[in-house]
């Protein structure tokens, strides 16, 4: 959108207010510029030259989370995350990110070898204990840093680029995303497995960077379109009829906003293709596991949280829930607020933690009223947020990934299926 | 007109209501500047307490300091109540939010002002009970804003307003004296009806710091319809026909063509994008009472040309069609920016003359018009549209304004059935009020207010 688009779209905001009503960060400060409507005012003030991009201003369009509730609930078609999101990026373009930022997401989550470095160095400081002497006041309510969790080694580097089973049917594509990489490898394992069994020959591009959604939600859409464009390249060529992801954020930026970063230039066709092609493990599972697949992993109570960037960002809220309701044993209940973002936000949990921790508070009242055993969902970021408050609110209810519940169940009701070993070629 | 304050006065605030509590920056002036009309005006800062006792001090450091201010809600009124038109201090409530009791066995609950209405239900409803005022923003709106604009919504043809559902009050006077009107009591004739003076008064005469509202037990069921119609003007006259046969629905809501379309770009449920008109009408009771009732509401309207009845057959379905509804206002951002909206309510039985004249208006003076209604109020919005940055389509949208109001009271009607006068519809007080009404209101409003300090310029009020 030029400058001159995004300012008639602001226009269409004719403060009803309405983006008030689900909006999780005003509930908490319930004030005006923690809803969409003043986010906006004050960005319609900014291109009419009256606002300037102080340290007040840019702090209280950094302060959302992206939940997408704004747009969900606004009636004149504004779409006011975008426009929040198109705010980020103007202060970005004139301001810089903050030094942190800027080192978090530029230098260390947007360069292939830095990234394993400093996430390997930091697994490794909490195996050490180290994480235990961090001064109370330096830890976030919310952000538990001996029990965050980090893995070892990368996901991709405990893989092959290629996993098929004895007779593959089919081959997929497996965006993995920064997330299950480095913080849930288990969900990549799950994944992988999940479609070997359904007879998929899996292909997990090492070349893939991070998707670049922190660096859009952060106003950095320079550096997001320069690995968006990396990513586009590479899975544009893969011969594959689907592109899978199981981090809700990722096949939000594949499916959605890799269209719009492109959309005038000469990827605009490639996008549009990488798009097509994406689709979330829940939907691609949900047409293509036949129930008698499924065994009983337990008799369990499980409830469902959907991710922000799965319900409102892709539509999907129903083939998640089929999924669990066909497992044997699993009695589904529905959570109240079940679509009610979970607190992490991506970098907004960390930026912001007190408001995030009362975020989460509010979902982990809802799963407790919910009376289920586990809480199933399907993003990354949010299994590691539900599990960080679970824990340190001492609540019991397990979490998993919705491909980690379907593993379990194929495993139980074919036993003796095993996956064939990897190849350990790159697919021509 | 007051733009700053005194950094002697800040700091006294900050010691009333705590540091983060109280706002003078550039961007806070800007976002307590507005409404939900198309109005602005800089307060000098705002400050958001949380009890009775630090808004009694506010307002008494106000008085000391010769400050206006002006009581807030969601900011979401209608009619620029919540306008800081001479500066001064906004007094945001929505952190004044407790739900304090609730008591089933008198049907009666206390709230602080901040509770947003959606809220309220949510939380009445485990125990079987219901606030009936639905305003179309009540998941935003806040029970202090409903009772300072004694609010209305569609289920207040059935049920009454606001101001029928407040049994008492406790507010803070401009002087800083805290007063109670009213009480537990359902049925209270104890000296003059101070309640229902503050209800309405748009917080012009007392901040309202706890009130005592009065609930009803939720129908058991209900049934919601949708009827179309080929002409506004018999969908109208439906309205009059079903009043007339006895028969009142818990809503009767009326959509023309633009609102209809408007809507249904926003929720995708369906509405008829071609019909001149629709009406929702939701009946509720006893279950054994609904059919009936549904059937002799479907009779009348198909007598008086509606060509299609369809009955939502889930809650889901009832709820995007009141969805639809409530979301007009905001969906006609989509055609143009601004709006100028009216709230006249003109007898029942000239609903359809009203309607008439409203679409005529629109085409003399060129103005799109969308035009819903609490029909079976006789209560209109017309929804006048327009780009503020353009002179010319303001000026024609103003100039329809007063020709709908002209109408309205040529037909025996009122300026506002529930959205307030605040300050867009002041001009406008005199074609309704006469020279001695007016003094009487004006005195009440001295008497309140010595010094004109609390949310000045508004209803027939002067600029501080």
């Amino acid at each position: 959108m030029d400058a001159e688009e995004l300012y008639e779209a602001i226009l269409r905001c004719n403060k009803c207010g309405f983006c008030q009503a689900n909006c999780p960060v005003y509930k908490e400060l319930l004030e005006e510029s923690a809803c969409a409507r003043g986010r906006l005012r004050l960005f319609r003030a900014v291109l009419e030259g009256e606002q300037g991009l102080s340290d007040s201003y840019v702090k209280k369009l950094d302060r959302c989370t992206g939940c997408m509730a704004c747009t969900a609930s606004c009636p004149s078609g504004v779409g006011p995350l975008r426009m929040i999101l198109a705010a980020r990026a103007y202060n970005v373009g004139n301001k810089g990110l903050p030094r942190l930022k800027s080192l978090a997401l530029r230098n260390v989550l947007s360069h292939e070898g830095v990234h394993g470095l400093a996430f390997a160095a930091a697994s490794y400081a909490q195996r050490l204990g180290l994480t235990h002497l961090a001064p109370g006041r330096l830890v976030p309510p919310g952000i538990d840093l001996n029990h965050f969790p980090l893995s070892a080694s990368p996901f991709r580097s405990q893989v092959a680029e290629v996993v098929s089973p004895v007779e593959p049917k089919g081959r997929v594509g497996f965006f993995v995303g920064c997330m299950i990489d480095h913080s849930l490898p288990n969900v990549g394992h799950a994944t992988v497995r999940v479609l070997n069994r359904l007879g998929f020959e899996v292909v997990i591009p090492k070349g893939l960077k991070c998707c670049g959604i922190p660096l859009i939600f952060s106003g950095d859409v320079e550096t997001a379109r320069s690995l968006a464009e990396h990513n586009l390249r590479i899975l544009s060529e893969l011969p594959v009829d689907h592109i899978v992801t199981s981090c809700a954020s990722c096949g939000n930026g594949i499916k959605n906003e890799y269209r719009e970063l492109f959309k005038d230039g000469e990827l605009a066709e490639s996008a549009e293709r990488v798009a097509a092609k994406a689709l979330d493990i829940s939907v691609f599972l949900a047409s293509r596991i036949e129930p008698g697949q499924l065994g009983e992993v337990e008799r369990l109570t499980m409830t469902y949280h959907d991710p922000c960037h799965l319900a409102r960002g892709q539509g999907i809220t129903a083939e998640p829930r089929q999924l669990m309701r066909a497992v044997p044993g699993v009695e589904f209940r529905e959570m109240v607020e079940a679509d009610r973002c979970c607190g992490a936000g991506g970098t907004f949990q960390v930026f912001f933690p007190d408001v995030a921790w009362a975020i989460t508070r509010r979902k982990l009242e809802n799963i407790k009223a919910a009376d289920a055993q586990t809480v199933i969902t399907a993003c990354p970021a949010c299994l590691q947020r539900l599990q960080g408050g679970l824990r340190q609110t001492g609540m019991p209810q397990s979490t998993l990934h919705i491909v980690e519940l379907l593993d379990r169940a194929l495993a139980v009701a074919s036993p003796r299926h095993t996956v064939e070993t990897q190849h350990k070629v790159a697919v021509e | 007109m007051t733009n700053s304050l005194s950094s002697e006065l800040i700091k006294s605030l900050r010691q009333i209501v705590g540091e983060r509590a109280v706002s003078a920056n550039a961007e806070d002036r800007l976002l307590y500047s507005y409404d939900g009309t198309m109005l602005e005006f800089r307060p000098a800062a705002v400050v958001f307490p949380t009890s009775t006792a630090q808004i009694s001090s506010i307002m008494g450091l106000a008085g000391q300091h010769n400050v206006p201010v002006v009581p807030r809600g969601a900011g979401t009124n209608l009619s620029g109540g919540s306008l800081p038109v001479s500066g001064g201090l906004v007094v945001s409530l929505t952190r004044m939010n407790r739900v304090l009791a609730v008591n089933p066995e008198n049907l009666t609950a206390i709230v602080e002002p901040g509770v947003v209405n959606g809220d309220l239900q949510k939380h009445i409803s485990r125990y079987g009970l219901f606030f009936p005022p639905d305003p179309a923003s009540m998941n935003v709106c806040t029970i202090g804003g409903n009772v300072a604009s004694c609010a209305g919504g569609p289920r207040c043809l059935k049920y009454g307003v606001t101001r029928d559902y407040v049994l008492g009050l406790e507010a803070v006077l401009p002087s800083g004296e805290v007063i109670r009107t009213g009480g537990q009591a359902i049925k209270n004739v104890t000296g003059y009806d101070l309640t229902r003076l503050l209800v309405g008064s748009e917080g012009t005469l007392g901040i309202i710091t706890q009130i005592i509202i009065r609930l009803l037990p939720m129908p058991e069921a209900k049934k919601t319809m949708l009827v179309i119609f080929n002409s506004l003007v018999s969908a109208g006259q439906a309205v009059s026909a079903i009043i007339a046969n006895g028969i009142v629905p818990a809503t009767l809501e009326l959509m023309d063509k633009l609102a209809i379309q408007c809507a249904e770009d926003y929720v995708h449920v369906g509405l008829p994008r071609e019909a001149q008109a629709v009406l929702i009408v939701e009946v509720d009771g006893f279950k054994e009472s609904l059919d009936r009732q549904v059937e002799t509401i479907e009779r009348i309207c198909r007598e008086e040309g509606a060509v299609e009845t369809r009955i939502a057959e889930s809650d889901e379905e009832a709820d995007g069609l009141w969805l639809a509804r409530q979301t007009i206002l905001g969906a006609v951002g989509r055609i143009k920016p601004s709006f100028v909206i009216q709230d006249v309510t003109v007898p029942r039985q000239s609903l359809a003359e009203i309607i008439e004249s409203v679409q005529e208006t629109s085409r003399k003076y060129d103005v799109p018009i969308v035009v819903v209604a609490h029909a079976g109020d006789g209560n209109l919005h017309p929804i006048a549209m327009l780009d503020k940055r353009n002179p010319d389509e303001v000026r024609r949208a103003e100039e329809a304004e007063g020709e709908i109001i002209s109408h309205a009271l040529a037909l025996g009607g009122t300026l506002s059935g529930e959205h307030g006068i605040g300050l867009a519809k002041k001009d406008f007080m005199p074609m309704e009020y006469g020279h001695t009404e007016m003094r009487i209101a004006r005195g009440l409003k001295k008497l309140f207010d010595p010094n004109n300090l609390l949310n000045p310029g508004k209803i027939v009020g002067g600029n501080a």
